[in-house]
């Protein structure tokens, strides 16, 4: 009985992909057929959308781009226009909309990605603030490099300098499902003479521009890279961005932002939510300052520290104003306020989102400068040596 | 599968063996009738003492040691002051068994069946009419004690059994120097009559083994008994390419496998040791292991276990992956899979399985050439298909990895027949992988499995400790537990005496 | 020599690697759609219910000291008529059941990673496999189980483990006690996916005695619940509940979506492929299970000529339940949940309160 099902079965593996595997999987491909796309990009044109691909090659780039009505139609099409058999989109990294796609059609792609067998959830998402996708893949000259590459290095920029903080479209989604709202990783192709190697004098990089900030609707409005930070310093992903700030005897000084920690104290009146009192605390080290200033004097260290904690006040400040206008809570304070108190906040009976825009929101702001990095306390002290 | 029944179905119908073979009486005529033109077949008359009583004595040149008989069986037969008070047969053989005859060993003997044996073992025999006394004057032929070319070891034994059996069971004796290890002997094969041994320590194997062993080896009716391919395949209800039986050169595995509780076979001709209640935890063990730090061991035996999945795994992975779901790959090393198959004229399927073909051809080869041709034969093989097919862009280099690295971890396997039969699955598992991809590879490995867990060594499953052992048995399989920790034997074996230290 | 028959620990096993099929393909959503994100915790809500069934289906099987198979217990309590008719309802079930399972394992493999193949070649291959399981000896079948329980608690493991950098606890932490009542409710599902623990207790005859079966057998139940409770952690913690919810399979998107250093990504395709081994193993039991049931219903000599019929019939089941993907998935996740935990939860504990009548005579195994 059991060799009579196993030749039954048999005939079944030929009804496989061993050859054209049509009749069954239509999986099998051979793999040095594959142009495996790096880099998505969406843009919107009246009624129909254009798809941009950027594939990762070894030296070769490939851009394709194809009009459709939907993505998946889009997509499709790209595979006609190369001399290779399969435009493989499994190794997708970073899926860019233009500003116009991130307006109309950002739930759509979403929702695609989500769908979509070979595209993965954690593909970076980026909108291109006042240009198409297109632009942002095709103008930057990355010396050899590929526009995935570009990008790639662009997040870590990002993280560093605090600019934004680079989300994955699961988080989009997610983000947009929990709380109405998401914040994505803006950025620009920019015309710029500052890239000396460039042959004409002017080369066209991608840069931050902070966030985006979306709704289901799509791109509700851009936060300047001043907001951003403040967004960043409220959610407490700081990288190491560097603060200027006036010491008050008209000269500048720099510190390095390290570290910074929110905490949250909710008030709460007969059951429900009242005032919300956020404390940030700023770890900084000194990286740039006169030559004259004593750091010996405890003084001075204080008025470096206000210096410092004012431009953190103004920026957390601005952001909350914003959000609380807006109605849209884009710093996940609702959850930091959870997390505080989380029995008291499940037990209200309005629900944070009707709270939200009218709820009392007290911030403070103080900064801790740890130390400076070449280890002298004091210029002073040189001088006397000599 | 009937039709190959059918197919190989023979002629002729079964012969019982006779019992008694030689129904005559013994004598000097029938056993010169019996050994009628055997040329080695030496028959002499011998007045015993000088007196009127005459015996033959009988042997076979080249199996007896002359000079043993002529001074411990002649000489003394002759002397008048010795055999003086034989004056009848039963007198003669009394005064034989009693020692007048100078040899240690000696045996009295009605059958002539007995007498056709033992003379064909190497025995002299002193024969009258209806009886006669056999002397052990064998002189063993054969090579000396050597090194193990298998199982090569550091710190170990380095003596290995040869194809003396008494040799072997001496070799045994002085690890096991204990009346508990038993050797219960028997001859299988009607015209081989090859000395089999069931070996194992009283008090210790599990008495059921050792007489499921005995029965089995008792059904076997063959004409001769010459290669082990014979004994497994008709002690084995089921024989699978997968090694239920192991085998082993060195006379201390042995030992220390009958000491864990298995029950074992030694074989007259045959240079190496039997062990039932075959496991392919056992297979991936060496005795090393225990010479060395349990650190060290348990790594190794672990690396041994990787290296038989790599062995096993690695080709289908690879086809499955590429030919179905290139997006496991990461990214740089797609791109540089893509850049170096560009100009490969052949589908990924015919690679593999031409580049798999290509290393068994070899390593056939490479076994059948004498030692000094053979390394030149692989040195060349590898070089011609490896180095120039990659140049000469008809091979994609990473198939050329893949097969080589799978090609290697299989040598890492200490059993020989285990790496035989992972070759075997090996290519099954990629035709797989190529028809239906990671399902496929999957649809086969579970059929494996499930093939593996229905096999059984005397009552042992071929995956114990992993399909019926617990936490503490998976871990002794899996890694060298310091001795201390390891005061029973392993229970799958189900020994009678289950500790093995205080 | 011969030792025959299924281990208690084997047994088990086999229960368990079978239980990973419906635990990672309906419970995130399942569980989810109830609690929300602190639906992480209704497995722990189940785990009074899931021991009080272990104990139920002991006290059902044990007629006068003596470990029976589910049908052979029925006909004692029940008398012979009324038992082999609720034999035959449930082996009815079983069936229906595993065709249901078939359809499910199927329609995964479709949606995951072979997304242009055809449910046609899948639903035999998958169900020919288990035939096999099925047909032959127990004692194979249970040491296949032990091995593979073995696997696939790693592979279980290790996912999640890989999962953890990229878990969220703001996702899961703190949970929503305000939602107690939904968590508790939540613990629905998780009964219904471990439910099959008493449908295959028609084998429990064919399963050798062990002094310690009911402490085993709710270490066994502790240690699903474990795994759940893992699982959910790291598949709402990963992907977020709302998104989770959106998925048809949160399990394996988030194994999808998961990247191992540099070194591998997209295992999904691997981790889907290893699963389909719990289907093999989820339909072999089910095959012997319900191949018991008319073998002692029939008196038959062999369970296994009862092995293509029941297979036939889940095959049927399989492609006539529902017409495409969308359908099915309301049927597998209301309907099909709604019947296993009456059965299971109702008819079966108050069919163990029914005392046993006097012996009748013995049918051949």
């Amino acid at each position: 009985m059991k060799r009579a099902v196993l030749f039954l079965l048999l005939p079944l593996l030929l009804l496989s992909g061993c050859g054209d595997g049509r009749l069954v999987f239509g999986e099998n491909r051979e793999i040095e057929q594959l142009v495996p796309v790096e880099t998505l990009g969406v843009d919107r044109s009246g009624e129909l959308i254009t798809v941009i691909a950027s594939s990762a090659s070894l030296g070769d780039r490939l851009l394709l781009k194809t009009p459709g009505v939907t993505l998946a139609r889009a997509m499709r099409e790209m595979q006609n226009y190369t001399e290779k058999k399969y435009i493989f989109f499994g190794h997708t990294r970073q899926l860019l909309l233009g500003e116009a796609a991130a307006r109309e059609e950002l739930t759509e792609c979403l929702a695609f990605v989500e769908r979509d067998a070979a595209l993965r959830l954690d593909t970076r998402l980026y909108v291109v603030q006042g240009g198409t996708a297109e632009d942002a893949m095709v103008l930057p000259a990355g010396g050899g490099q590929s526009v995935g590459d570009l990008l790639e290095s662009l997040e870590k920029d990002v993280t560093l300098l605090s600019e934004s903080h680079v989300t994955t479209c699961a988080e989009v989604s997610e983000a947009l499902a929990g709380r109405g709202c998401a914040l994505v990783s803006a950025l620009a192709a920019v015309r710029t003479e500052n890239v000396l190697s460039a042959e004409e004098g002017e080369a066209v990089i991608l840069l931050s521009t902070g966030y985006a900030l979306v709704t289901p609707e799509g791109l509700c409005r851009f936060l300047d890279l001043n907001l951003s930070r403040g967004v960043n310093l409220l959610t407490g992903e700081v990288g190491g961005d560097v603060i200027e700030a006036p010491d008050g005897e008209g000269h500048w000084f720099a510190a390095q932002l390290t570290g910074a920690e929110a905490k949250f104290r909710p008030g709460y009146e007969e059951g429900e939510l009242t005032v919300l009192d956020i404390e940030l605390k700023l770890s900084c080290t000194l990286s740039e300052l006169p030559h004259t200033t004593d750091l010996s004097d405890p003084s001075v260290i204080c008025t470096l520290e206000t210096a410092i904690a004012a431009l953190e006040q103004a920026r957390i400040t601005a952001v909350l104003d914003l959000s609380q206008a807006l109605g849209l809570d884009f710093c996940d304070l609702g959850t930091r306020v959870r997390r505080a108190s989380s029995l008291r906040f499940d037990a209200m009976e309005t629900p944070w989102e009707e709270l939200f825009p009218g709820l009392e929101i007290s911030s403070s702001v103080s900064v801790n400068l740890e130390r400076s990095y070449d280890g002298t306390v004091s210029t002073v002290d040189v001088r006397e040596v000599r | 599968m009937k039709w190959i029944q059918r197919l190989f179905a023979p002629s002729t119908p079964p012969h019982p063996e006779r019992k008694p073979r030689y129904p005559q009486p013994i004598s000097a005529e029938n056993l010169g009738a019996a050994f009628a033109d055997c040329g080695d077949f030496s028959l002499r008359e011998v007045r015993l003492g000088g007196g009127e009583l005459t015996a033959a004595l009988c042997s076979l040149e080249g199996l007896v040691d002359g000079a043993t008989v002529s001074e411990d069986v002649l000489r003394p037969l002759t002397d008048g002051a010795r055999f003086g008070e034989a004056r009848d047969v039963p007198g003669a053989v009394r005064l034989l068994r009693e020692g007048l005859a100078y040899y240690y060993s000696v045996r009295e003997l009605t059958a002539m069946d007995e007498a056709v044996s033992l003379l064909l073992e190497g025995w002299c025999a002193v024969v009258f009419d209806g009886v006669a006394v056999a002397f052990e004057t064998k002189q063993p032929k054969g090579r000396s004690v050597e090194k193990s070319e298998l199982e090569k070891g550091v710190k170990g034994a380095k003596d290995s059994f040869n194809e003396l059996y008494r040799v072997n069971t001496a070799l045994l004796r002085q690890r096991l120097r204990t009346p508990d290890l038993k050797l219960r002997e028997r001859a299988v094969g009607r015209r081989s009559h090859t000395r089999v041994a069931v070996v194992y320590i009283r008090g210790l194997t599990d008495p059921e083994v050792v007489s499921e062993l005995e029965k089995r080896l008792s059904a076997i009716d063959v004409d001769g008994l010459l290669t082990t391919g014979t004994l497994e395949e008709f002690l084995l209800p089921r024989r699978s390419p997968f090694p239920q039986l192991s085998f082993t050169e060195r006379p201390d595995r042995f030992a220390q496998e009958l000491l864990s509780g298995r029950a074992g076979l030694l074989v007259d001709g045959l240079p190496l040791g039997i062990l039932t209640q075959g496991t392919l935890a056992e297979q991936l063990k060496v005795t090393e292991d225990k010479a060395g730090h349990w650190l060290t061991a348990s790594l190794l035996t672990l690396l041994r276990y990787a290296a038989m999945l790599l062995s096993l795994l690695l080709p289908a992975l690879y086809v499955a992956v590429t030919v179905y779901h290139q997006e496991m790959i990461p990214t740089r090393l797609l791109l540089s899979i893509i850049q170096t198959k560009q100009d490969v004229p052949f589908s990924t399927a015919a690679e593999t399985l031409g580049m798999l073909l290509a290393f068994e051809l070899l390593q056939e080869a490479g076994l059948r050439l004498p030692e000094s041709v053979g390394q030149t034969v692989s040195i060349i093989g590898a070089l011609i298909v490896g180095q120039s097919a990659v140049e000469a862009k008809v091979l994609s280099p990473i198939v050329v990895i893949v097969v080589a690295v799978s090609g290697i971890t299989g040598y890492t396997m200490p059993d020989q027949d285990l790496a035989t039969a992972l070759r075997l699955c090996r290519l099954v598992l990629v035709l797989l992988g190529l028809a239906l991809g990671l399902f496929g590879l999957v649809l086969g490995l579970t059929l494996l499995l499930w093939y593996l867990c229905s096999l059984e060594s005397f009552g042992t499953p071929y995956l114990a400790p992993f399909c019926d052992g617990g936490l503490k048995e998976v871990l002794r399989a899996l890694l060298r537990l310091p001795l201390r920790l390891m005061k029973e034997r392993p229970a799958g074996l189900h020994p009678r005496d289950v500790r093995n230290q205080r | 020599m011969e030792r025959d028959g299924m281990t208690f620990r084997q047994y088990l096993a086999a229960i368990g690697v079978a239980l990973f099929s419906p635990i990672s393909r309906l419970l995130p959503r399942g569980v989810l759609r109830i609690a929300g994100f602190s639906g992480w915790l209704s497995p722990l809500a189940a785990l009074p219910f899931l021991l009080l069934e272990v104990c139920m289906v002991k006290r059902l099987v044990t007629v006068e000291g003596e470990t029976l198979g589910l049908g052979e217990a029925l006909e004692r309590r029940l008398g012979r008529g009324p038992g082999k008719a609720v034999t035959a309802l449930l082996t009815l079930w079983i069936v229906f059941y595993g065709g249901v399972m078939l359809r499910a394992g199927g329609e995964r493999l479709l949606s995951t990673i072979y997304p242009s193949a055809h449910l046609g070649f899948f639903l035999p291959a998958i169900l020919g496999l288990s035939v096999v399981f099925a047909l032959g000896k127990l004692r194979t079948a249970g040491r296949c189980a032990l091995v593979l329980m073995l696997f696939f608690t790693v592979v279980l493991a290790l996912s999640c483990a890989v999962a953890l950098p990229s878990l969220r606890w703001d996702y899961v932490w703190p949970p929503d006690f305000s939602r107690a009542g939904d968590i508790a409710l939540g613990a629905l599902p998780v009964m219904d996916v471990l439910s099959p623990w008493a449908l295959l207790s028609f084998l429990r005859g064919r399963v050798s005695r062990d002094e310690n079966c009911r402490n085993r057998a709710w270490r066994c139940m502790l240690f699903l619940a474990g795994l759940t409770v893992l699982l959910l952690l790291a598949t709402i913690g990963d992907l977020g509940p709302a998104l989770a919810l959106r998925q048809q399979y949160p399990f394996f998107v988030m194994v999808k979506n998961l990247r191992l250093f540099d070194l591998l990504e997209r295992f999904d395709a691997m981790v889907v492929g290893i699963w389909v081994i719990t289907d093999y193993v989820l339909l072999g039991m089910l095959l012997l299970s319900s191949s018991a049931a008319l073998q002692s219903l029939s008196g038959s000599r062999h369970r296994q000529v009862w092995v293509p019929p029941c297979a036939g019939g889940m095959l049927l089941a399989a492609f006539l339940v529902a017409r495409n993907a969308f359908s099915f998935a309301a049927f597998s996740e209301r309907i099909v949940p709604g019947v296993n935990l009456a059965l299971v939860f109702v008819l079966l504990p108050v069919l163990s309160l029914i005392p046993p009548g006097k012996k009748l005579e013995k049918t051949e195994k």
